[in-house]
């Protein structure tokens, strides 16, 4: 498949969810909202950022640097859109819903610009925070009192709590068996020996 | 040096960050024996010391300790670990910086902001201060605990890529396929087999940690949130005892490399040495029930395991350590000095110390020992002769200190060991006739106890003291290596 | 030189984050939809648009007035409710009766120094109203309400809206948000409305007692009892 045919279709799943019932489809559940649909468009992003990466490495050298400034943006991208009040605005207002469309794909180019350049232990970093963050939000979603989201009942509350602490799980292992178990020497001389053929 | 690899000389930059963790740790070892020291007079009825005060003070003597314990442990173990990987050097430098603003953070929640619940947070203590704190301190101790143990983190991630990209993966670095395969490949050096262990127990550790910490955080400006106390007890606990035990499994490293170094005869690293280590290493983070014996709501699989661990979790490093120290000194002609006089009693204060921890470990002494001093005579025993007798060893080592000693060294070396060993004492006898600990003001018939171990603390104070001194004014004639 | 540009986008980009999440929250004070619209009504009451409402009695009415006979210093505690709800609006409709009692003991002005502390004598100036946002509340079912709840009907009347579209703008400017619920019938956010003056002035939780004494001491001060 070429790159045009995938960036097409990830233009035709931005699309979907934002223009035809099944963002409203997704968005009428809060686990599908926040584990399907935000991280469908996140994909997008990452698939749009792919043609700009020659383009905009020059610059990028410059300000994103390391990945670092890339990363904190994403992070923080990712952090307002997980505050309860704006998930919750974003189904009764059209201007926050597509503020927020727009920020996670914003958030998967960002993240597809910096992570190639990221160094091994800002990516450690990040993946572990990011795998953190699945804990204590499904913790804080499994014993919040009351509903934090107007628009949601507290079973789907309860239900994303549940998601979230399912894919931190998911994450950890598929991050730590490579690490624990791979063997990332022998992968190096694979690597080196495909280079040296090619 | 039991390994073909050559030696790395290390450049001047981390040559002076090693320094600089140990003598920040000397440095804060002694203070916070000072802390020590005042709590045990003021329950000697010798200072008259405010409640409120003690418990700030005792709740800065266990984060400091504990703290400073990891940093100089791993100091330790990026010293010798550099031998036969490549470490970065930023990376020890930015822990250190992490590491001071979390030590500010902290001092400023305990002496400003009055938090005094204790350095294990327990919930719902940092949310009730009862007038004493607010969320304010109790926020600024917790935050300063977080950064803290975002340094720890960067440090050990850094320690794992090292080592991955040399071994290939952590299981290598364990040495599994020589373990549990027939790989007839040389096995990884004890240093790095130690040092792969920590990492994978404290990196855990940490992330436990870091998840119940911003929990606390987010019920004390949101007290709705209601955390089950119960869960955070045990995470607590699991990356506290990790944390505090993974201590002793990096500065233990200082005993695989210095002893070689005396004797001249290398550390073997055989299927025993690589199975102890690995079973430690699932132990080390199952131990951790043993701290919630008394909650009678915990599953009793949990307590079952717990005192199982404690029987056996401690044993299987500390054996092949000690038996291995044995071996390789037996008939060795090694010369007794400052390190490895310091480094044999460590094997000794280790030793013994775990005794009274396998006894608390049983369920049914658990319920009537726990909450006395009992506990305090264990952990006092393993860390003042066990841990922090191998830290200064090193720190001997490390300043060239080695050779025969002068009469200070020799002087301090017995105070040191005596004091130690006679204050742990005091606290397992206060702990045998059930005076309870975490005590401001004793009961008139404690204080013939507490008089006897103000006076031996004294003893351990003055002798870190001059270790201390000792260490800091050789600091130009440091190792390069 | 890369290394600097760098460095300082990437604090720039951790402050302007950091003023984000504050301005998204109200600088920690409102971290979700709920808090955000009782904080917002604080700063700035919502003036009530002119709605038609159909009271228990089949009368017509305003929503600012709910008894007609309303003096223009009075406060309305309004609610919105449905009369087949089986959960949240039972609890309402307790603590509106207990509220009841407690505005109008029923003791003749020149005992009121007689009372307690801590309870109000204000039936003449404190009404309550129970708005139901269920088109299929009827007049019968408001009036059964009432009744099932003791309501004095001084006091406490219910009502419905006289028209669907009124329904609907009301909830865009208070951000009632009524989802539908297959087994009990709806869920909504349940809150009591301080009404004063023709505004919204605070929106509290149906069972913040101190809240609402609260409210009433700063509006109506003086007369009988205090916080």
């Amino acid at each position: 498949m070429t790159l045009r045919a995938v960036i097409i279709m990830a233009l035709g799943m931005v699309v979907a969810i934002t223009a035809t019932p099944l963002g409203h489809w997704l968005e009428s559940t809060m686990v599908s909202h926040v584990l399907v649909e935000l991280p469908l468009l996140v994909v997008a992003g990452i698939i749009f950022a792919l043609p700009l990466k020659p383009v905009s490495q020059p610059l990028l050298n410059w300000v994103n640097r390391g990945g670092i400034c890339g990363l904190i943006t994403a992070s923080f991208l990712l952090a307002f859109w997980m505050l309860p009040r704006w998930l919750d605005t974003s189904l009764g207002d059209p201007w926050v819903a597509s503020a927020k469309y727009g920020s996670m794909v914003l958030t998967g180019m960002i993240l597809a610009l910096s992570w190639p350049s990221a160094h091994v232990i800002t990516r450690a970093v990040v993946k572990i925070e990011f795998l953190t963050m699945f804990f204590r939000l499904g913790w804080l979603y499994l014993i919040s009192p009351e509903r934090l989201c107007n628009n949601y009942l507290l079973t789907d509350q309860i239900w994303l709590g549940r998601g979230f602490l399912l894919v931190g799980l998911a994450l950890t292992i598929t991050w730590a068996y490579p690490i624990l178990f791979g063997n990332a020497v022998l992968e190096q001389q694979l690597t080196e020996r495909k280079l040296s053929i090619d | 040096m039991n390994d073909s690899t050559a030696i790395a000389p290390m450049p001047g930059s981390s040559k002076l960050a090693i320094l600089a963790y140990l003598g920040i740790s000397a440095l804060v070892y002694v203070l916070m024996m000072v802390l020590g020291l005042l709590m045990r007079m003021g329950q000697a009825n010798w200072l008259g010391l405010p409640a409120d005060l003690f418990y700030q003070i005792m709740t800065a003597h266990g984060a400091g300790m504990v703290g400073i314990s990891g940093l100089a442990g791993s100091a330790v173990m990026w010293y010798f670990l550099r031998r036969y990987v490549d470490l970065t050097v930023g990376i020890l430098w930015a822990n250190l910086a992490f590491f001071l603003s979390g030590v500010v953070l902290i001092l400023g929640g305990i002496f400003l902001g009055g938090y005094a619940g204790g350095w294990t947070f327990l919930f719902p203590l940092p949310s009730h201060g009862m007038g004493l704190w607010g969320p304010v301190g109790a926020a600024c101790f917790l935050g300063g605990l977080l950064l803290i143990g975002v340094g720890f983190l960067l440090l050990y991630l850094d320690v794992a890529r090292a080592i991955i990209s040399k071994y290939g993966s952590l299981a290598r670095g364990l040495g599994w396929p020589q373990l549990f395969g027939n790989s007839d490949e040389t096995p990884p050096p004890a240093a790095v087999v130690a040092a792969t262990m920590v990492l994978l127990v404290n990196i855990t550790g940490i992330v436990a940690g870091a998840v119940v910490l911003v929990l606390i955080l987010v019920n004390l400006f949101m007290p709705e949130f209601e955390v089950d106390a119960l869960l955070t007890k045990n995470l607590i606990y699991f990356f506290g005892h990790v944390f505090i035990n993974a201590t002793i499994y990096q500065a233990v490293i200082a005993v695989y490399e210095i002893l070689p170094e005396y004797t001249k005869r290398p550390w073997k690293v055989n299927k025993v040495f690589l199975g102890a280590w690995t079973a430690s290493t699932i132990m080390v983070m199952a131990v951790y029930p043993h701290h919630l014996l008394m909650d009678f709501v915990m599953p009793t699989w949990a307590l079952v395991l717990g005192q199982i661990m404690s029987y056996t979790g401690g044993f299987p490093i500390l054996v092949v350590t000690a038996f291995g120290a044995l071996t390789i000194v037996h008939r060795s002609g090694i010369q007794w000095d400052m390190p490895s006089g310091l480094l044999f009693l460590s094997m000794f204060g280790w030793a013994v110390g775990v005794v009274p921890a396998v006894i608390d470990g049983t369920i049914a002494v658990n319920n009537v020992m726990h909450n006395t001093m009992w506990v305090p005579g264990h952990f006092h025993m393993y860390l003042i002769v066990g841990l922090v007798a191998m830290l200064f060893g090193f720190k001997y080592y490390i300043t060239g200190q080695d050779g025969k000693p002068g009469m200070f060294d020799k002087l301090a070396f017995w105070i040191y060991s005596l004091g130690g060993v006679g204050l742990s004492v005091t606290f397992l006898i206060s702990g045998y006739f059930s005076v309870p600990r975490r005590w401001a003001q004793h009961m008139p018939e404690w204080v013939g106890l507490s008089q006897p171990a103000a006076l031996m603390g004294a003893a351990v104070a003055l002798g870190a003291a001059i270790f201390a001194i000792r260490f800091l004014t050789s600091l130009k004639h440091a190792r390069a290596v | 030189m890369q290394y600097w540009v760098s460095a300082a986008t990437s604090f720039l980009s951790l402050c302007v984050g950091v003023v984000a999440l504050a301005w998204g929250t109200d600088g920690g004070q409102a971290w979700t939809a709920e808090s955000a619209r009782r904080l917002a009504v604080l700063e700035q009451p919502v003036v009530l648009p002119w709605v038609t409402l159909l009271n228990q009695q089949g009368k017509q009415q305003q929503l600012t007035d709910p008894l007609a006979s309303q003096s223009a210093s009075g406060l309305t505690l309004m609610e919105f409710i449905y009369t087949r709800c089986p959960t949240v609006c039972l609890a309402m409709g307790a603590e509106f009766r207990s509220l009841q009692a407690e505005l109008y003991s029923g003791l003749p002005s020149e005992r009121h120094s007689e009372l307690p502390s801590g309870l109000y004598f204000r039936g003449g100036e404190v009404k309550l109203l129970s708005v139901s946002f269920d088109p299929e509340d009827s007049i019968e079912d408001l009036k059964h309400y009432l009744t099932r709840f003791s309501a004095n009907p001084s006091i406490w009347s219910a009502a419905k809206f006289a028209r669907q579209s009124d329904l609907e703008m009301i909830k865009q400017q208070l951000g009632l948000i009524v989802i539908p619920e297959p087994s009990v019938g709806y869920i909504h956010n349940s809150a009591v409305y301080v009404i004063y003056d023709g505004r919204v002035v605070a929106i509290l939780d149906h069972d913040d007692r101190k809240g609402i004494r609260d409210v009433i001491s700063q509006y109506l001060p003086g007369t009988a009892g205090s916080g």
